[in-house]
């Protein structure tokens, strides 16, 4: 239960192209290749045993040629036997050289004629058992002349109906006892020396195959090459070993038994690889078809998924691929439909936001109406400078300068130095109000040319100064300190410390407070005033160079610091 | 020194006014007109050496009305006030060759430092320093226009130029400029190779001295007040450390020189 479900959750969380691949491997691969070896493997058999079939039986039509080759040759010896000249002559009738020449010239003679007139024959010797007045050595003669041996003759006595032989050197001859119904005497031996190429021709359609001769009682193996028989160095067994398809055939008057070994090879060659050729090829059109239809579900399912997952969700674009009107299809259109809603909602909603700004900006601004402020303020001044007020002039000046700088909307970063007096009027301010329960000190020790920072970057680290800072009956220090970055090791950067002595920050506090910073998110909107100054040096920056580093010791003092770029306007 | 104010607003027309009279070392007379027309009819008879003018008035603006007096050849230093920090307002104002461009709230030091200015370059003006000559002595060479000069130090320099008659000292410098007291000596001492008072003391006694030469009527003790030392014993005490002479002695042995 366990492992089946292991299996089918490997098997989902595979990739679509992987699924269709095991999908390909087991669904087509397997059970093609399995069933066309099947299918080969009975076509090559069936073929085979057709093949076999057909060779056997050419084989044994051969045979059965061959056979009837004999009966002809061996139908020479009917009209020896059955002349009565002959037989006299052989059993010694004539004694004399002319009565012997003149029956042998007027009625032996004559019998040899179908024999020379055959195509397998090449000599008929007549061998009697008598000597002869007249001796005709390749015709007639007497049985000393008889070149084979005595066990020869005796086998030839023993067989009435005639005998074949294979010499040594391939040539076969046929012997034969002549003797009479009528006189059960044998009285001489009928040598029949046949053309052994021409006989052989039969099986020379067999040839593709090979063909043995082999000899029972001598246990002699011959082997047939282009119509001639030659003694074969194999023998029986090693034959029988060699070879599976080996048959065999026997005919009743020829003492030699017919092998034929059937070469498969040549099946295999022709009808069998053609069909495997086929079959391979088969194979490779369903592989690309199933390819063809696998890719067309596949690729476009992954090309969409790939988009989909390179999309920012802040940079939504339309899927543009050509469409079908298949599922895969409607799902792009559906998506895209999608992305063109939510971009048009979020046109809207920018646009309504945009307008709702832009409204609340106005409205602000008809409430505060700059120049009406600067106008007032400057009036109230002068008001009291006629008066040499000296005092509230200054510190309406600060006022002034203060509400300049804040009411300027301009996003674009500003010099250092603007923004320190903009820094210093903010702690005069605060100064007019506390006035000796607070110090103020801001000191540049370094050049500020080509140094620029977003607006309003200091005033939340003041704030956070002057509000966590000071303590009832103690002087609160506010310090700027803008030294080169040389000194701590940031060459090309200035270092600005805001330095006070008021309360500091508990340690466990600041350690959440550096966590803050560093992960950039804030719990339950604490440290407002710090995180947006840092995310704001880091947007200026574009990276985390732009940190705030935080030091503080309770009751002591606490110092925020941060680096600032030199050449840095284009930002 | 005749000087018109076309201000509409009266509040801020007196104020200025009174930060004129009261806090120039030099003899004022002012006139206060409401609206651009009426400045140019005043400024035909009183013909002023200085006008300034808020921008937005009546009738004739302030941009119209320098370019009035400047084209009727009447005056040609015009201060413009306004509230705007408008760049257009800026760029036309620059236009017509307006001496400065001030915004409200107006920087009293800056103002008092552009009246300064136009009183130096008056002819009648005792401190017109365009006719001096000082004495061709080594304590006067030295030379304070250099390019070379980090923006911070061309700042204080010109900054003790324009409140050297005032009490000046390395912390009132660094509360103004927000420099660092030791920065401002260290960077006079790396690039004048002098020190902080040795510059504040050349600043002021080249006034002191040009005063003691070219203007005869000038008693030692109002000298002392327009070169910053508020007491002749200090002025005394800087001729002696800077030119081992007093002032009595310096004009005797360099007035014949130039007389």
């Amino acid at each position: 239960m366990h492992i089946p479900k292991k299996l089918y959750h490997l098997y989902m969380n595979m990739k679509i192209s992987n699924k269709l691949l095991f999908g390909y491997i087991v669904i087509l691969m397997v059970p093609t290749i399995c069933l066309e070896t099947i299918f080969y493997q009975a076509n090559y058999n069936a073929v085979l045993d057709e093949y076999i079939l057909n060779e056997q039986h050419s084989f044994h039509s051969a045979v059965q040629n061959f056979s009837v080759t004999l009966e002809q040759i061996s139908a020479i010896t009917l009209p020896f036997e059955s002349n009565i000249i002959l037989k006299n002559y052989l059993n010694g009738h004539y004694t004399t050289v002319s009565d012997a020449m003149y029956n042998y010239f007027n009625y032996i003679d004559a019998l040899y004629s179908p024999a020379s007139s055959s195509q397998n024959v090449k000599k008929v010797v007549i061998y009697g058992f008598r000597d002869y007045p007249l001796d005709l050595a390749n015709r007639l003669t007497s049985i000393k002349n008889f070149e084979e041996n005595e066990v020869l003759i005796e086998k030839i006595k023993e067989n009435y109906n005639g005998f074949w032989s294979l010499s040594e050197d391939g040539s076969i001859y046929y012997y034969r006892v002549l003797n009479s119904n009528t006189y059960p005497f044998q009285f001489g031996i009928i040598k029949i020396e046949t053309k052994t190429p021409q006989i052989l021709e039969c099986f020379y359609s067999l040839s593709k195959n090979q063909l043995y001769l082999y000899d029972e009682q001598e246990n002699m193996l011959y082997t047939y090459f282009d119509n001639t028989l030659e003694v074969s160095a194999e023998n029986l067994d090693s034959l029988r070993e060699k070879n599976k398809y080996l048959f065999t055939e026997s005919l009743d008057n020829f003492p030699f038994v017919f092998i034929t070994a059937v070469h498969t090879e040549s099946v295999i060659n022709n009808k069998s690889i053609f069909l495997l050729f086929t079959l391979i090829v088969l194979f490779i059109a369903l592989s690309f078809l199933y390819y063809f239809i696998a890719r067309s579900i596949s690729h476009r399912l992954s090309a969409f998924n790939q988009y989909i997952q390179n999309t920012d969700a802040n940079t939504l674009f339309a899927f543009n691929v050509s469409s079908y009107k298949d599922e895969i299809g409607h799902l792009i259109d559906s998506y895209n439909t999608l992305i063109l809603r939510i971009e048009y909602i979020n046109n809207e909603h920018f646009k309504t936001q945009l307008q709702k700004k832009e409204s609340e900006y106005y409205a602000l601004q008809a409430q505060i109406q700059p120049h009406f402020l600067y106008n007032t303020l400057e009036n109230i001044r002068m008001n009291a400078e006629s008066h040499h007020d000296t005092e509230t002039s200054e510190m309406l000046l600060i006022l002034g300068k203060h509400m300049r700088y804040n009411l300027n909307m301009s996003s674009k970063p500003i010099s250092l130095e603007e923004e320190l007096h903009f820094a210093k009027n903010y702690l005069l301010i605060h100064k007019i109000r506390m006035k000796e329960k607070i110090s103020i000190e801001i000191s540049v020790s370094t050049e500020l040319d080509d140094i620029y920072c977003p607006r309003f970057l200091m005033q939340p680290l003041l704030e956070n100064s002057l509000l966590h800072g000071y303590q009832i009956g103690k002087p609160l220090s506010v310090q700027i300190l803008v030294t080169d970055g040389q000194e701590s090791g940031h060459p090309g950067n200035v270092l600005i410390q805001i330095v006070d002595n008021g309360n500091g920050i508990h340690k466990d506090k600041l350690t959440q407070l550096l966590h803050a910073i560093n992960t950039r998110q804030s719990e339950a909107n604490q440290h407002v005033g710090l995180l947006n100054v840092n995310s704001r040096l880091i947007s200026f920056y574009g990276s985390d160079e732009g940190i705030l580093h935080i030091k503080s010791e309770p009751d002591k003092k606490t110092v925020v610091s941060f680096f600032l770029k030199k050449g840095r306007e284009s930002i | 020194m005749k000087i018109l104010i076309a201000e509409d607003e009266s509040n801020i027309a007196e104020g200025i006014a009174s930060i004129l009279s009261s806090q120039t070392t030099f003899k004022c007379q002012i006139k206060l007109t409401e609206d651009g027309k009426d400045a140019l009819t005043v400024a035909r008879s009183f013909h002023p050496d200085l006008v300034i003018a808020d921008i937005r008035m009546p009738l004739i603006n302030g941009l119209e009305l320098a370019e009035y007096l400047k084209n009727e050849n009447i005056c040609s230093k015009v201060i413009i006030i306004s509230g705007y920090s408008v760049f257009e307002y800026a760029q036309t104002a620059l236009r017509h060759k307006v001496m400065d461009y001030l915004l409200k709230p107006i920087d009293k030091n800056h103002l008092l430092y552009l009246v300064n200015e136009v009183y130096d370059q008056l002819p009648s003006s005792q401190l017109n320093s365009a006719n001096w000559k000082l004495p061709d002595i080594p304590y006067f060479s030295l030379n304070l226009n250099h390019k070379d000069f980090p923006t911070s130090l061309q700042k204080i320099i010109s900054c003790i130029r324009k409140n050297y008659m005032r009490d000046i000292s390395l912390q009132t410098l660094s509360d103004e400029l927000m420099l660092h007291p030791n920065y401002i000596s260290t960077l006079i001492n790396r690039y004048t190779g002098v020190s902080f008072t040795y510059l504040l003391d050349f600043i002021r006694l080249q006034k002191a001295c040009g005063l003691i030469l070219f203007e005869s009527d000038i008693t030692i003790a109002e000298i002392s007040y327009i070169a910053g030392y508020n007491s002749e014993r200090r002025l005394y005490y800087a001729f002696q450390k800077r030119l081992n002479c007093t002032p009595g002695e310096f004009k005797m042995r360099y007035e014949k020189i130039y007389i």
